[in-house]
């Protein structure tokens, strides 16, 4: 029963709008200890709170903290992405300095 | 009653599956078949490169094509339609025109070399047209090696080649057999090759090491890596040496060593199949004999002579000489007892299988005139012909490693080759007791021309210069002739050792009384240094034998004590067979023999440039296992229509789940609403 009562409080139909609030603002708080997962997820999570439910009083506020959740991760994807890119095809290049960057060093190519 | 009869019907299913017979061989024991003994050309790293092969991490899958001439060679390379390939050549094809056709075509993705018959090609190696050519003396002018006047002529340089592609040795007839049979029945009709299935190969040897030694030493030393992984190992193992007295028995300050030296291991381009029985066989039997025939003469001369004898086994040395270089840099760093200026004179034993009566002098400096010219008469009695050689450069020897550091050191090298080896095997798989035509005499009398007898004249003849160079004259030379009792049985013993089998009459009697010995000759290529060579201990154990004196010492006896100054080394070994000595009894040899590390000293210097070429940099990459095995690989049409079967099966398994989910209640007996979510 209880693991039926919290997976029921993580449902937001289910929540009270002042704590949809501070899930929403804790979440994004929360992401910036370098944690752009915690963005997107606040993001996809209370889209639908902030965008689509008809208007309550703290949706506006929740609808500010969707958005820069948004920013921040697409801000990260795009930062991670390109930093992917260009680590993948400059690492043979980069020769010991890449290897010092890398937890795991492939085996058998340069 | 609906429920009872569901029961009864899932009862029936049940036993009807386990009444059926099962077949427990596992899917991919049917599929493959293993292609055992096939042995694999490994990466190599220096310095600067990479050499050798490696699959890919999953092995090569390519469809046979036993290639037997130029026609197959030019189909295989232009028209082949179902490529990859693998190609499955004989040594006459394995050429460098043949093997960089290869290389460069994308239809080949692996080579197979097999060979069955007991004939070998009239040459075969893959060494550098140079060997070694960027070390030793290379920078000096007058030791340049050039492909016009190059000391292998007949090289390939194909162990100095990147490979994309692996290439295994195959000489078990079963699994040529089988690779051949399997050919032959399905991919000799080369007009159907898209259309029906076809024999394929799968090669497996990945290599974890890539581009330089430089990266992937740093890479396995790499200390903020959380999953330590190691690629590459540098080569190396240990030298062994002797000296004929002692070195305490003389004065240490002006104490000079005449070095007697030969190298110790031999190469080739694939694993574990490194015969080498010209090159470095010859020239080990003939060290050992030597030395074994200058301590029995010496045995009962106790007075002081101003020179002694250094013998010495250096490892490593098809790659760049490791244990030379080695061996040198220790001797200027004071780390071995004898420094490097005490070196009188520098004698090396190099390839030595004479075809006539003739052995090749190849002289670096004047100042052994003397020495030559006693060698040239001690040679005439025993029939041999010491003739200088009219070479313009001085052959790849260990030697121009320790001139590089004494340059006023005077060395000598005996060979069999006059401008050029006349190996025509150098360094590959083919350097064995054959080439060589040695037959093991056990006991019976050995024919004049044997190469027994040679390299038994030749170590007498050396011993006995030596021998005057040591005394200069002063002792009855006559009476120590006599004292040898060392007779050409010894060098036919050590062949049988070297070129056929580790388990043989002296190998266990130098070594313990409970060892069990392979059959199989001793692997004669250098390995990686963290791992020891057993050829490496059995050569040590061999010299300490036949030089050595036995005690009447116990087991627990038999260590180094004070009272000899820690000179000497004991072994407990079995000892000869006679017929008053127990073959289990162990007796206590000792002897002046002793081990140095052969790690070249790029590996050990801070901050070595490894661009620079000055140490040898050679590492051996990391590889978790070789595998060979052929399977029948569908054709291109086969393998679609099974993909869309499978396509086909997916959609309507996807349609009939959905079917059966949305009909459960009917169709599973369930009655309604009695398995419905009650949790609420």
């Amino acid at each position: 029963m209880s693991l039926n009562k919290s997976i029921k409080e993580m449902d937001l139909t289910k929540m009270k709008n002042d704590k949809k609030l501070y899930l929403c603002r804790w979440y994004f708080h929360a992401g910036f200890l370098i944690l752009p997962f915690l963005w997107c997820v606040n993001a996809v999570w209370f889209s639908a709170e902030a965008f689509w439910k008809p208007p309550y009083e703290e949706q506006k506020q929740i609808k500010k903290y969707v958005v820069l959740s948004a920013c921040g991760a697409l801000i990260w994807i795009v930062a991670l992405i390109s930093w992917i890119v260009v680590f993948q095809t400059h690492r043979a290049e980069w020769g010991a300095a890449a290897d010092r960057m890398s937890f795991i060093i492939p085996t058998g190519i340069p | 009653m609906v429920i009872l009869k569901c029961k009864i019907l899932s009862l029936w299913t049940i036993s009807f599956l386990m009444l059926t017979p099962v077949n427990s061989e596992r899917t991919k024991d049917k599929m493959y078949e293993p292609i055992v003994g096939a042995v694999a050309c490994f990466r190599r790293l220096n310095g600067t490169h990479q050499f050798g092969c490696s699959s890919h991490r999953s092995g090569n899958v390519g469809v046979i094509h036993i290639v037997q001439g130029e026609e197959d060679l030019d189909w295989l390379l232009h028209d082949a339609p179902a490529e990859p390939y693998t190609a499955v050549i004989r040594p006459e094809m394995f050429t460098r025109k043949v093997m960089l056709q290869f290389k460069h075509s994308d239809n080949v993705n692996g080579v197979i070399l097999i060979h069955n018959s007991t004939s070998a090609p009239t040459n075969f190696t893959h060494e550098d047209t140079c060997p070694n050519r960027y070390s030793g003396l290379s920078s000096f002018k007058s030791q340049l090696c050039t492909d016009q006047s190059p000391w292998n002529p007949h090289g390939t340089g194909l162990m100095q080649v990147d490979w994309g592609f692996p290439i295994f040795y195959v000489k078990d007839p079963d699994s040529i057999q089988k690779i051949s049979d399997c050919f032959h029945k399905h991919n000799t009709k080369l007009e159907n090759h898209l259309i029906q299935s076809l024999c394929a190969i799968e090669t497996s040897a990945y290599m974890y090491a890539a581009v330089d030694s430089k990266t992937c030493i740093r890479r396995s030393t790499m200390v903020t890596n959380f999953n330590p992984v190691r690629f590459c190992d540098p080569l190396g193992d240990r030298n062994v040496w002797s000296t004929l007295f002692p070195l305490s028995r003389e004065p240490q300050e002006n104490a000079s060593y005449i070095v007697v030296a030969a190298q110790m291991d031999a190469a080739s381009m694939f694993d574990g199949v490194t015969p080498g029985a010209r090159s470095p066989v010859t020239g080990i039997v003939t060290l050992l004999t030597t030395a074994s025939i200058l301590s029995s003469m010496f045995k009962n001369h106790t007075e002081l002579h101003s020179k002694n004898v250094l013998f010495l086994l250096l490892n490593g040395e098809a790659y760049d000489y490791v244990g030379s270089s080695r061996l040198a840099w220790d001797m200027v760093r004071k780390a071995f007892p004898i420094s490097h200026d005490q070196l009188f004179a520098f004698i090396e034993l190099g390839q030595l299988k004479p075809s006539s009566r003739k052995v090749y002098i190849h002289k670096y400096s004047e100042k052994l005139k003397n020495f030559v010219e006693i060698m040239k008469k001690e040679g005439e009695k025993v029939n041999l012909e010491f003739v200088e050689s009219i070479a313009a450069t001085f052959p790849p020897a260990s030697f121009q490693i320790f001139s590089k550091h004494n340059k006023e050191l005077p060395g000598v090298i005996f060979a069999d080759f006059d401008t050029q080896f006349s190996n025509n095997y150098y360094h590959s798989i083919f350097d064995t007791a054959a080439a060589i035509n040695y037959k093991y005499a056990n006991g019976s009398e050995l024919k004049n021309d044997s190469i027994q007898m040679q390299l038994f004249n030749i170590s007498t003849a050396l011993a006995n210069s030596l021998a005057i160079a040591i005394a200069n004259g002063s002792i009855n030379r006559s009476g120590m002739e006599g004292n040898s009792n060392i007779t050409a049985a010894v060098v036919d013993e050590l062949l049988h050792c070297y070129l056929e089998s580790s388990d043989c009459p002296i190998f266990r009697a130098a070594t313990s009384p409970g060892r069990r010995a392979s059959s199989s000759p001793p692997a004669l290529y250098v390995g990686v240094s963290v791992w020891q060579n057993v050829a490496t201990t059995l050569t040590a154990q061999a010299l300490a034998y036949l030089t050595g004196d036995a005690l009447n010492r116990s087991e627990v006896e038999c260590h180094p004590s004070s009272e000899d100054d820690f000179l000497y080394q004991y072994l407990w070994i079995k000892g000869p067979v006679t017929s008053s000595n127990n073959s289990e009894q162990g007796v206590c040899y000792r002897s002046t023999y002793n081990y140095t590390i052969a790690v070249s000293p790029a590996f050990e210097i801070e901050d070595y440039d490894w661009a620079s070429g000055v140490y040898s940099t050679w590492t051996e990459s990391i590889w978790r296992e070789f595998s060979v095995r052929i399977f029948l690989r569908p054709s291109r049409q086969h393998e679609i229509a099974t993909l869309s079967a499978g396509i086909v099966v997916l959609v309507v398994s996807f349609i009939v789940v959905h079917f059966t989910t949305s009909r459960s209640n009917t169709l599973f007996c369930n009655t309604a609403g009695s398995n419905t979510d009650t949790r609420l």
